[in-house]
């Protein structure tokens, strides 16, 4: 199954409120969160969210994000370009 | 009087009217450049402040406050309160001169608009009354070309289309000026006097046109990047609707367990309970379309498929960004399951 990309605006008030959206969006696709990416090639910014598609809906919706320095992952939070860590609780 | 010479007397009335116009037309749609941009944000690449003070705005208020926090051994809060005063002082010029310049630019559309009423309605009245087919063909075909300009003109300096470029200023504008405020709390330090006035002139680029027409092309231009992609972005959820989502994927998990154990009851039950969801669901239009592109109706008779359809049905409406229609599948999902399943 293919990937499924979702796009979050940049004034999410914090990385909980993000890592909100992210398990919902993983309870309801269902899917698999596997990157976040800062995107501001547009001239808007915005969070470039990629999930891995599931047939159902095990092991989904514990994500854990947090701010992290250096990270592989980043978001905007409250329009500014944060770095994030995925892990799962 | 000859032919020639009464042929010549007609030009000259058709040649001022025809200048008249040219001139209400220029005069109308150009912008409006009487009003002044405040001195204080010059745009001159050489000009300063310390110029500025030395002569057009030396007795001035601005003034005043660019000495008052250049004076040896004043104060931090002298300094501030010299910096925010300018700021508050400058930011009411720029305003008076964004209000002049916007309520210009609409007066003077609203004239040309009337002027081209007058002259269209002119010209189709005259026709009637007009006698001989030369005459009359040659007015219709100018009407005709009137018409047309003025369509085109409309379709470039519409006043709707004049409405959203200041609606964009206006957001432009309160943006930056949420910016500003937020840093007249910071230090001196942190917070130049420059700084204020380099915030100050954005502040008074984001209330012209041309600023407000280069956001929109920004703004249409990732749209259409996103409306190629299909994709729309999304905000945050409330707690609420989380829980709920969670509790939905327990009970969907113990929906399939009843479906493929060995008790008939267990999957009479879970079977009732998915048949119960979709008559529900199929109370609200855009989810019973979502449920039928699944072809999930109230007739089926597979617990599993019906499940399996649910769940792409939500997750094509998370998709769509019908956040409170997943929320719905969701709470009816935990609600009638705990009416047709307890535990």
């Amino acid at each position: 199954m293919p990937d499924i990309k979702r796009l979050y605006n940049s004034t999410m008030s914090s990385v909980q409120a993000l890592e909100d959206r992210c398990n919902f969006d993983e309870l309801n696709l269902p899917g698999k969160l596997k990157t976040l990416k800062a995107d501001n090639s547009s001239g808007i910014k915005m969070t470039l969210a990629m999930y891995e598609q599931l047939d159902d809906v095990d092991g989904v919706g514990n994500l854990d994000l947090n701010k992290s320095p250096g990270a592989a992952d980043s978001a905007f939070i409250m329009t500014v370009e944060t770095d994030i860590s995925i892990t799962r609780s | 009087m000859n032919t020639r010479e009464q042929n010549s007397r007609r030009r000259i009335p058709l040649f001022a009217i025809a200048l008249a116009l040219v001139f209400l037309f220029i005069s109308a749609s150009a912008p409006c450049l009487a009003q002044k941009k405040p001195t204080a944000l010059k745009l001159d690449a050489d000009a300063d402040d310390k110029q500025l003070c030395a002569g057009p705005l030396n007795t001035s208020q601005f003034c005043d406050f660019y000495r008052r926090y250049h004076l040896d051994g004043g104060t931090e809060a002298q300094r501030r309160g010299s910096r925010n005063e300018m700021i508050q002082l400058v930011r009411g010029q720029v305003d008076t001169y964004y209000k002049l310049r916007k309520d210009g630019r609409k007066t003077k559309l609203r004239w040309l608009q009337t002027l081209l009423d007058f002259l269209e309605i002119g010209a189709a009245t005259s026709i009637g009354i007009m006698n001989g087919e030369r005459a009359r063909g040659i007015v219709g075909t100018a009407l005709s070309g009137f018409q047309g300009g003025r369509t085109a003109f409309n379709r470039n300096f519409d006043v709707l289309q004049t409405q959203v470029l200041i609606n964009t200023m206006n957001t432009n504008r309160a943006d930056i000026f949420a910016e500003i405020t937020e840093s007249s709390t910071r230090p001196t330090s942190r917070y130049t006097w420059y700084a204020a006035k380099n915030d100050l002139r954005r502040y008074l680029f984001a209330g012209t046109f041309n600023n407000a027409l280069d956001t929109l092309v920004d703004q249409t231009g990732a749209n259409v990047e996103r409306a190629e992609e299909n994709l729309r972005a999304v905000g945050e959820i409330s707690a609420g609707d989380l829980v709920i989502a969670r509790t939905a994927q327990q009970t969907l998990i113990a929906l399939r367990n009843a479906l493929t154990s060995d008790s008939d009851a267990r999957k009479k039950q879970a079977l009732d309970a998915l048949r119960a969801i979709v008559v529900a669901l199929s109370e609200n239009g855009d989810v019973k379309a979502a449920l039928e592109a699944q072809e999930i109706t109230t007739e089926n008779a597979d617990g599993l498929k019906i499940r399996s359809g649910l769940i792409l049905a939500r997750g094509k409406l998370l998709q769509d960004g019908k956040d409170d229609l997943v929320t719905l599948i969701n709470q009816t999902i935990v609600d009638i399951t705990a009416d047709k399943m307890p535990q």
